[in-house]
């Protein structure tokens, strides 16, 4: 239902991609359990292929939701007066380009896996980390900018898209978790 | 979430950020133990032998008094025996200045029965019948709807004023009523008069830090409600004796009680270091293009016979810096016979050669320092080095002023070209006139900001004097200034021969500059009766925490501005209380908290929002938002909202208020100049399109709308247009005994000029006066002292004092109108010539001009908008 299930059935599949052209589509198991960038790692590690690509993406998808959550504390300082606003810009600018890199990375990984629904539903977060990145005006000192963050409700809008991103990638994680679980019971 | 709950309960504990005690990073979350509350005015250990603390009041339980109290001084007599323990002098006279908030709106609700203000506020006025629609004299501040007593003792409209003078119960109402509601402060301008308060406990609420002033409530002797928060607080004792008429029990006669603008001297609880010597430092161009303008010579002279009125005391501490394409400090230290120069060439890696005879104390090395600013305008005079590195020298600046922190005066004459910070030039000349929109109103690059910060940090101010003819590209240079709390000072085409009307504007504003008052190390909070909360800041400052302002320096020239929402319902009370408190170090190295309160009615009613609307302030508040929407959006649009403002307040009031089935374009009388307003906003610098305009100019005349104090901004915006010639003493105000005529106010259109009349333009810092081609010889000899039209001088910029009855007339008028403000305007009279007239004429924005339309024509398009609405 959710993704497109592939099969990797041994090590012998050396050469990546065409093994996987050749396996998606054609053989297709209803509901033999669905499998998403976990599972597929997993086997990719056995594969020796993407061991690199494991890590460092199951590293990202945990890690996503306790930078959210930082960034979600350090604004809510800022709010509560405990931190100035140079600090908690400097602070939640150090993560910007980070988590736009991983985002990136990670919906590049599911491009080239081929995992349809988890990379579409992270090209949207993706392009929006690009989008508010390139956006920011040649004099801002980054996408917080200290001066400004007092101004026009930019504190509570910050504070909200944390607020979405943190439900959306602690919904990722489990759908990761969820579908790991099943590859691992599949195998 | 559940950590927003925390700013109040731990605002007690935390004194360091929740007090304006900060003066720098507030970034430690460890809470600060509770060693403020001698501070506060709470938890004083009861001292069972005092006199006050007698047995039957030893728990403030005034058993047989609360309802006496909640009803106020009417009911005080049947009470009066229970106040014998206090002995006579204490209680008797204890008439609530401002009793319970019960009896306050039960008060409030007797005088909106049907005031005449309101009434008149309220008088539906149809914009396209009416065409006189300014006051016969400068238009006032609204009156807020309160009792008496409070209208007495409220803050005074121009150091702090709301653009609803009626607040509005909630978000929907304050949205149905289509008008922007947010606070003018112009904290520090100079007072005639200010009670300064010298005590040792400065009473504040326990839970929001709120200063007492005049509008909390007194439950009974020992308590005191806060205004802002509600919390019940207790009466310290020292608070109990009053200082003015040196009698005990009457807290409610103290002066902070009885003023709604107080100073407090502060105790070194207020301090996070000593205070710090008054520290002037003056970064000034002498590359080819300075020495050019012309700018040094000027400068030093009004600097070496200002040199005694800096302000400050014997520790007041100057430096000079130079720069060109090098860097040149100036080694003053006493005892040398004369001034060093040290040339520091590496401008990549900034360094400070020598660390304690750069800054030198002015007493001591005041001859060094004369001696160096006769010699430096012909140090460079030969310079042919056209470079500038106004970057690495703003470093050095910053390095050598660290230590101290003071305010750093910055003089440049072109575009910063060599190393940190250089600039490009980015305005196309040919732009300058589109109407599409205008590019790179922001900054180019982050370094400024990024140093303005950092100064900011260590209470280094920094105000920018830029002299070009170029195009030097303020808007990224003025942000060293905007972050800092500085000031932008801007002279296009200065030069000291070729533009005389620059050069007497620069020696006017210099040493207004250098004379004027200071306050270091400051930091501002404004605080507002719990439901309300700020969401936008405009002004030249770094907004540290949500409603703290750290001003490296303050000036009382320049004003700020805030947004604000409610946020709750404001049902529960019938006021609405806001507060201002600027703490700072003066000149003479005393930290001084300067609080202002202003208290204004809640109301439900849609009609009473508009009858409290204070037009002028909602035009300035908007012009700050507009300045905002065309950095961060683009100039069309900000017109356009500008422009949205008008029709939404117009269709918002027909649908809503007027009942009146009448077509055309209705306005409460209140608000009846608003679309005039809009259509000199839109006429002004900042926001104009399809006249020619400089990148610079309109940058800067953004950032005067930003830090300019409502006075001078409405008359920058919106002149003020007199007939001189046929004054008479009708109606003139006796002012220590000579009469100051009054002239009506005139619209601004050039129907209302007459070629046989004089007319005097009060445009707030110059005053245009406009002699008519016919006018009266009379007028032209008694006042101008010529013989005839024809022998007005060109460049005439004084008024003679004459011994006639009209110029004595037109001088006491002229005197009156100069007596309002702090700085000094500069008379041009103006002949009915080609050339000479464009100033004059510009400025009547009622007119058509050559991109905008005329004020009936904007009227038409308003309405075509309402009716595209409908």
């Amino acid at each position: 239902m959710f993704f497109t299930i592939k099969r990797y059935t041994g090590p012998d599949q050396a050469p990546f991609q065409p093994a996987r052209w050749q396996y998606h589509g054609t053989t297709r198991v209803p509901h033999s359990g669905r499998r998403d960038r976990k599972g597929t790692l997993y086997r990719k590690m056995e594969n020796g292929g993407g061991s690199v690509h494991s890590i460092t993406c199951g590293l990202l998808c945990t890690d996503f939701p306790l930078g959210v959550l930082s960034q979600i504390i350090t604004l809510s300082d800022l709010e509560c007066d405990y931190i100035n606003a140079r600090a908690c810009c400097s602070k939640l600018n150090k993560w910007v380009i980070p988590e736009m890199v991983g985002q990136c990375l990670s919906t590049m990984l599911m491009l080239v896996s081929m995992h349809w629904f988890t990379f579409f539903l992270n090209l949207p977060v993706a392009a929006w980390n690009i989008y508010r990145y390139v956006k920011v005006p040649l004099g801002n000192m980054g996408v917080f900018d200290p001066t400004e963050i007092h101004n026009r409700g930019q504190l509570k809008s910050h504070m909200k898209e944390a607020m979405i991103k943190l439900g959306y990638h602690l919904l990722c994680f489990f759908i990761y978790l969820y579908s790991m679980i099943l590859a691992l019971i599949n195998d | 979430s559940t950590r927003r709950t925390h700013p109040s309960s731990l605002a007690s504990s935390r004194p360091s950020s929740g007090g304006d005690t900060s003066s720098s990073s507030t970034g430690s979350a460890s809470p600060v133990p509770n060693n403020y509350d001698n501070l506060e005015g709470g938890s004083y250990p009861v001292e069972t032998n005092h006199l006050l603390v007698a047995a039957p009041y030893g728990s403030y339980g005034y058993p047989g008094m609360p309802p006496a109290y909640h009803q106020g001084p009417a009911s005080l007599a049947n009470a009066s025996p229970s106040h014998e323990p206090y002995g006579q002098s204490g209680y008797q006279p204890y008439s609530q200045p401002f009793p319970s908030m019960s009896q306050l709106s039960t008060a409030l609700g007797g005088l909106s029965g049907v005031p005449e203000l309101e009434v008149e506020a309220l008088r539906p006025v149809n914009l396209l019948q009416e065409k006189n629609l300014l006051p016969p004299r400068a238009l006032e501040a609204p009156e807020p709807n309160l009792s008496p007593e409070l209208r007495k003792v409220n803050c005074s409209p121009q150091s702090f004023r709301c653009t609803l003078t009626s607040i509005p119960q909630t978000q929907a109402l304050l949205n149905k009523a289509r008008l922007p509601l947010g606070l003018l402060l112009h904290p520090f301008r100079d007072l005639q008069q200010l009670p300064v308060i010298t005590s040792n406990t400065i009473v504040r609420c326990r839970s929001c830090r709120t200063y007492i002033n005049p509008f909390v409530t007194f439950l009974d002797q020992r308590r005191w409600k806060c205004n802002l928060c509600y919390r019940v607080n207790d009466v310290p004792d020292e608070f109990m004796y009053n200082p003015v008429t040196r009698s005990y029990g009457e807290p409610h006669k103290r002066p902070e009680v009885q003023n709604a603008t107080v100073e407090f001297i502060a105790s070194s609880d207020y301090m996070l270091r000593p205070p710090q010597p008054a520290a002037y430092l003056f970064v000034l161009d002498v590359s080819h293009n300075a020495v050019e303008a012309g700018y040094l010579k000027y400068f030093s002279e009004l600097l070496i016979d200002n040199l005694d009125k800096l302000p400050g005391d014997t520790r007041t501490r100057v430096g000079f810096l130079t720069f060109d394409n090098t860097i040149h400090f100036y080694n003053l230290q006493e005892g040398l016979s004369q001034p060093q120069m040290l040339v520091v060439s590496d401008i990549d890696d900034i360094f400070i050669p020598s660390h304690d005879s750069l800054m030198v104390n002015l007493k001591e090395s005041r001859e060094l320092v004369k001696d160096l600013l006769t010699s430096l305008p012909g140090m460079f005079s030969h310079s042919k080095e056209t470079h500038s590195a106004l970057g690495p020298a703003l470093q050095a600046a910053f390095k050598l002023m660290s230590p101290t922190g003071g305010r750093v005066t910055v003089f440049q004459t072109q575009l910063p070209t060599l190393g940190a910070g250089s600039l490009q030039s980015r305005e196309d000349p040919n732009q300058r006139s589109s109407t599409k929109g205008v590019q790179h109103l922001g900054p180019a690059t982050d370094f400024y900001k990024k140093l303005a910060l950092d100064c900011s940090g260590q209470q280094i101010g920094v105000d920018l004097f830029l002299l070009s003819s170029q195009y030097s590209d303020l808007a990224s240079l003025s942000c060293i200034s905007k972050y800092s709390a500085g000031s932008v000072f801007y002279y296009p085409s200065f030069h000291h021969t070729h533009n005389p009307a620059q050069l007497e504007k620069f020696q006017r504003d210099v040493e207004r500059y250098l004379t004027r008052k200071i306050g270091f190390e400051a930091v501002m909070r404004i605080r507002c009766t719990k439901g309300l909360s700020i969401h936008t800041f405009h002004g030249n400052f770094f907004v540290r925490s949500t409603d703290l302002l750290s001003l490296a320096n303050v000036n009382p020239d320049s004003a700020f501005a805030v947004q604000m929402s409610i946020e709750d319902s404001l049902a529960d009370s019938s006021l609405a209380c806001f507060q201002a408190a600027l703490l700072y170090t003066s000149s003479k190295g005393k930290r001084r908290i300067r609080v202002h309160t202003l208290c204004l009615p809640v109301v439900s009613q849609l009609s009473d929002v508009y009858a409290g609307a204070d037009v002028q302030a909602i035009t300035c508040l908007l012009a700050d938002m507009a300045i905002d929407r065309s950095l961060t959006s683009s100039l069309s649009d900000a017109r356009d909202a500008l422009t949205n403002a008008a029709v939404y307040l117009l269709s918002a009031y027909k649908s809503n208020v007027s009942n009146l089935q009448q077509s055309g374009l209705v306005l409460p009388a209140s608000m009846r100049l608003f679309p005039v307003y809009i259509l000199a906003l839109l006429k002004q610098k900042a926001l104009r399109t399809g006249t020619s305009t400089r990148l610079d100019e309109r940058v800067f005349a953004m950032c005067e709308f930003k830090t300019q104090p409502l006075q001078q901004l409405m008359r920058m915006v919106h002149p003020d247009l007199y007939r001189l010639d046929d004054m008479s003493d009708q109606g003139a105000l006796l002012l220590n005994h000579t009469l100051v005529p009054q002239p009506h106010l005139l619209h601004l259109s050039a129907e209302r000029v007459r070629r046989d009349g004089a007319f005097l333009m009060d445009c707030g810092n110059v005053f245009y006066l406009w002699i008519g081609k016919s006018c009266s010889d009379v007028f032209i000899r008694d006042v101008l002292g010529c013989s005839s039209y024809a022998s007005i001088p060109e460049n005439m910029r004084h008024i003679p004092e004459l011994e006639t009855v009209l110029s004595e007339r037109v001088r006491a008028f002229l005197d009156w109108l100069q007596d309002k403000r702090s700085f000094c305007s500069s008379v041009h009279v103006l002949k009915d010539e080609a050339s000479a007239k464009a100033p004059f004429f510009q400025r009547l924005v009622e007119d058509r001009s050559e991109a905008a339309s005329s004020y009936p024509d904007f009227l038409e398009h308003l309405q075509q908008q309402i009716c595209r609405k409908e």
